[in-house]
């Protein structure tokens, strides 16, 4: 069930109307029939997989709890270790097999077939299950967080089987914090008007990032990627730019539909953005994109490998790591590999020549602070996202490098002349609809840095406040892509 | 507490406002953007607006229906009270939902179904429910029809919310589809008939154009049960029929006289040479295209079904005032259908033979420009038209006015004093001196310019019936090929 889909629109009224009608003690069973459900509208088949990671974790954290209870701390380390070793491999090996098996395969025929020997042909089909690394993810920080003593462990199945099955953030995040959403499942949520005004809106803004934004850019790139020979490279180059707006706009999109659609129901999500595009370095750029994971590996993965305490090479190497591991977390192929690769390697590249650049500033006299110096800033970390984005989107390895250079040996901007625009299937009005929208988030964004844009439009005159919210469902409905024409093309987070 | 209370109230009053104007301003959305095609949509509008129970005669079924019967031409011939419901290659299942929906309002004595719609196989395409289904309220009535009828649960979505279909027509949509909307233009399909006067010279009558081999198929001959089995409960008599086309053969017409028989149902087969020889059908002018009648087929075949339908003892059961209405809608029809013979002109001898054809038109001439440019194939013509005296002598330019009593005012350029006026019918028509923009001339109704200010001959079609103006156009002057300006 995508959040862009009729079934969605009416599921979710339903749910929340009799979520606020039940008494709180069933509330909790609700949403969890409710977020099974809804995640069985994919593959009933899933369910069997998110139930049995469900189940993993949380006799882990039962057990981590016990061993906690041993007098002997030695042996009570041990147990603890030994639970959540068994927690994450476990939770890995399902994540690994059904995401990961076909990469393995293709990568272990592609030596045999260097050396000549029999290539590998698995008898069976692996269908990916929706969001699997979401919600692993989200199952092992609380088998952490239980052995780090940051929380205790939950008793109640049920209410930790809604944590893990969460329907708004189930199969595209935030990944949310046991410390976060398991207290709030066990809170009393009463309905409140305002907040469901807040929650809407919210939801709104997502609709329009996902429906008017992402899936109209997606058009022009996806035909412009899927037949890159055929494309000059000022194509490749708008293609590419108009990608770093898909992937927002789609991915944003989704976290505030979960978000907004979570705070009607009285639950408080994580933000997942922070106007990202507006960050001057790529390491702000990666505190302001997909927060929910990127503090995930920076609690997990980069501190349990020694962060920055252990020497500047090491914190390198860290780095290095977590973004490669990030890279394939998004997607069993290399591109998604180099993509996280570029992003450590430009951190690196970025800790190795901070001191050389802050002399050279000093040195030239520019001054830091200026709205100009920082533009530059912010456009030259624009520039090396995007350039990321070509290996994110691309279909291949090979696609990427000859996309790039294609940009860089052929430069050919003469398309922009005339009515180069329009062939790239996006017609004029249409063109002219997906620009105007990158004007609105960009002021959208802006805007957001400044003040709770939502909670200021809700302080406005009633007319006004009206005339808002019907002008934004209008413009959603006519000019989101959706019906029978629309490839009901699915969130691209979503096969992460 | 009391404040709490009253807040709680104000809430609830406001999101019910609220949802009531998203409901509102969706419903907006969807009807502006709606495929306004003058044709199988607005058959199913006009039905839904009936008057209850002032049928006498239904016919149903796919576009060999519509295309054939003209319910004017049954009306004027009969008197009976007729109306034609079908759509594009409309499958039996289908057929039996309009009829079940059609019989809520309506309780005509006779249901003649087309037999052509017993020979598909292939699902009903969401697009053609469309047009059926659009103009049906929201209701629980629609979604159980629906999806009886739809290939998969995306098209019951679509078909229930068409706004899914439609709003992403925003970048087609023409100005005048806006003004269409904005109108909110009396919808017009002709009682269901749609008409067409395309001629077609690639029609043959003996069944060669057509490879239909197979036998009926199960579920078609399913909803003919049901068809029949709803019409014997409300003791509607029904007749299968099948209309001219040269996509009829032989095995088509045995399987459905098999299956009349099976049934019991009277079979009128208007295919059989004998039927064809008695309505005097032209293949090589009565067709559109190789299945379809065109309206000059049309009415002669509405004919014979309406000398068909007297022999059934078929009598109208209409009171006086719906008579009239019928005479109102006649004469809207033919001024319809007048309308629509001069739009389909493209060139202005083709316009000029064609007004010749008009009746109970007046048409007035204007000059855009001296009149000896158009002498050589229009003057022989204004002459046969008797038209206004002295306007095709006069080198001067007028302006016509209409008076707020109905009245046309013309009168010369050069004097500004009323010179020439003239009785037509019951329209006195009095010609006023003014001089129009750019030296041209023009002609104003009500206030509102007829003639685009371009040089030519400026002409105006007056239906005399209806008392409106049926068409306005300015002919080019010296070349045949110049395309007509239309100012309506």
């Amino acid at each position: 069930m995508l959040f862009n889909s009729l079934s969605f629109l009416l599921f979710f009224p339903l749910v929340t109307l009799l979520y606020f009608a039940l008494p709180h003690r069933g509330r909790w069973i609700w949403l969890l029939v409710c977020s099974y459900f809804f995640y069985m509208c994919w593959n009933a088949s899933y369910a069997i997989l998110i139930a049995t990671s469900t189940l993993i974790t949380y006799l882990s954290g039962v057990l981590i709890g016990k061993a906690n209870e041993n007098p002997d701390p030695q042996k009570a380390a041990k147990l603890k270790k030994l639970w959540v070793a068994l927690s994450f491999c476990s939770n890995l090996a399902i994540l690994v097999f059904f995401k990961y098996f076909y990469f393995a395969v293709d990568n272990i025929n592609a030596v045999l077939s260097a050396l000549h020997l029999q290539l590998v042909n698995p008898s069976f089909d692996i269908v990916l299950p929706v969001g699997i690394s979401f919600y692993t993810f989200q199952a092992l920080s609380y088998t952490m967080d239980v052995y780090r003593n940051d929380i205790r462990p939950e008793k109640n199945f049920g209410k930790y089987a809604l944590f893990v099955s969460f329907f708004p953030q189930l199969v595209a995040g935030p990944i949310e914090r046991s410390g976060n959403l398991l207290n709030q499942i066990h809170e009393e949520h009463t309905f409140n008007y305002q907040r469901m005004v807040q929650g809407l809106l919210v939801m709104a803004w997502g609709y329009f990032l996902k429906m008017v934004m992402a899936d109209r850019v997606a058009i022009l790139v996806n035909t412009v990627y899927n037949d890159w020979q055929a494309y000059s490279s000022g194509a490749l180059v708008v293609a590419s730019v108009l990608f770093a707006v898909q992937v927002y706009c789609d991915f944003s999109g989704y976290s505030y539909i979960a978000i907004g659609a979570a705070r009607i129901m009285g639950f408080s999500l994580m933000d997942n953005f922070h106007q990202p595009y507006y960050s001057t370095s790529i390491k702000e750029f990666w505190r302001n994109w997909h927060i929910s994971l990127s503090t995930w590996f920076k609690d997990y993965l980069y501190i349990p490998l020694g962060g920055n305490r252990k020497g500047k090479a090491r914190t390198y190497l860290n780095l290095l790591i977590t973004f490669l591991v990030s890279g394939l977390w998004h997607g069993a192929n290399w591109t998604f590999v180099i993509w996280g690769g570029l992003h450590g390697l430009y951190q690196v590249i970025g800790g190795l020549t901070l001191p050389l650049r802050r002399k050279a500033t000093k040195a030239l006299g520019v001054r830091t602070e200026t709205l100009s110096y920082r533009l530059m800033q912010g456009l030259i970390t624009f520039v090396l996202v995007d350039f990321a984005w070509i290996f994110f989107r691309a279909n291949s390895v090979s696609d990427s490098f000859g996309i790039i250079q294609r940009i860089f040996t052929q430069p050919d901007f003469s398309f922009l002349f005339g009515d180069g625009l329009m062939k790239l299937g996006l017609a004029g009005p249409e063109l002219k609809v997906a620009l105007l929208s990158v004007v609105v988030l960009l002021v959208g964004d802006y805007l957001q840095r400044k003040m709770c844009v939502s909670k200021a439009i809700m302080r406005q005159a009633l007319v006004f406040r009206w005339v808002i919210y019907l002008a934004i469902i209008a413009v959603i409905a006519v000019f989101g892509i959706y019906g029978p024409n629309f490839d009901a093309s699915q969130f691209i987070y979503f096969q992460f | 507490m009391k404040r709490n209370g009253f807040m709680k109230v104000k809430r609830i009053l406001c999101t019910i406002l609220f949802l009531a104007l998203v409901v509102g301003i969706l419903g907006v959305i969807e009807q502006a953007f709606r495929v306004r095609k003058p044709s199988v949509t607005n058959m199913y509008e006009e039905y839904m607006n009936l008057q209850e129970n002032t049928l006498d005669v239904l016919f149903l079924g796919s576009s060999h229906n519509y295309y054939t019967v003209s319910p004017v031409a049954i009306w004027e011939k009969t008197g009976i009270s007729s109306y034609v419901l079908g759509g594009p290659s409309m499958r039996m299942n289908v057929a039996a939902e309009v009829l079940k929906k059609a019989l809520k309002t309506q309780s005509p004595e006779v249901v003649f179904l087309e037999g052509y719609s017993l020979s598909y196989t292939t699902p009903q395409t969401t697009p053609y429910l469309h047009y059926i289904y659009d103009c049906w309220p929201f209701s629980w009535e629609k979604f159980q029809s629906v999806r009886r009828v739809a290939t998969d649960n995306e098209a019951v979505k679509e078909l229930m919310f068409p706004i899914m279909t439609y709003h992403s027509r925003w970048k087609d949509i023409t100005p005048e589809e806006i003004e269409t909307f904005l109108q909110a233009e009396e919808s017009y399909s002709g009682k269901g008939h749609i008409v067409n006067y395309a001629k077609s010279s690639k029609v043959v009558l003996d069944g060669s154009l057509y490879s239909y081999k197979r036998e009926i198929a199960e579920t078609e001959k399913k909803a003919l049960e049901e068809i029949k089995t709803l019409c014997e409960s409300k003791g509607i008599r029904l007749v299968l029929w099948a209309a001219p086309s040269g996509k009829f053969n032989e095995k088509l017409a045995n399987n459905i006289q098999t299956l009349a028989d099976a049934h019991q149902l009277p079979f009128l087969n208007l295919n059989e040479p004998g039927h064809i020889a008695a309505m005097g059908i032209d293949v090589a002018e009565h067709f559109c295209d190789t299945s379809h009648l065109n309206e000059y087929g049309a009415e002669i075949a509405s004919e014979f079904l309406a000398q068909y339908i007297q022999e059934m003892g078929v009598e109208t059961s209409q009171e006086f005032a719906f008579v009239a209405q019928w005479e109102d809608y006649c004469k809207l029809y033919h001024h319809r259908k007048q309308e629509r013979l001069l739009r389909g002109q493209n060139t202005a001898s083709k316009f000029l033979t064609q007004i010749q054809n008009l009746e109970n038109c007046t048409v007035l001439f204007v000059e855009g420009d001296e009149m000896t440019n158009i002498r050589p194939y229009t003057s022989d013509r204004l002459a046969e038209l008797e038209l206004l005296e002295g306007i095709k002598d006069k080198k001067s330019r007028f302006v016509a006015v209409m008076n707020a009593n109905g009245k046309m005012e013309v009168t010369s350029a050069e004097s500004g004093d009323t010179k020439l006026s003239r009785q037509f019918g019951e329209n006195a028509f009095v010609l006023q001196t003014a001089k129009g923009e750019n030296g041209l001339g023009s002609i104003t109704c009500n206030g509102k310019e007829l003639l685009p200010r371009k040089a030519g001959l400026g002409i105006v079609v007056y239906d005399n019936l209806r008392q409106e103006v049926l068409i306005s156009a300015v002919l080019p002057l010296k070349s045949e090929n110049n395309k007509i300006i239309r100012a309506s």
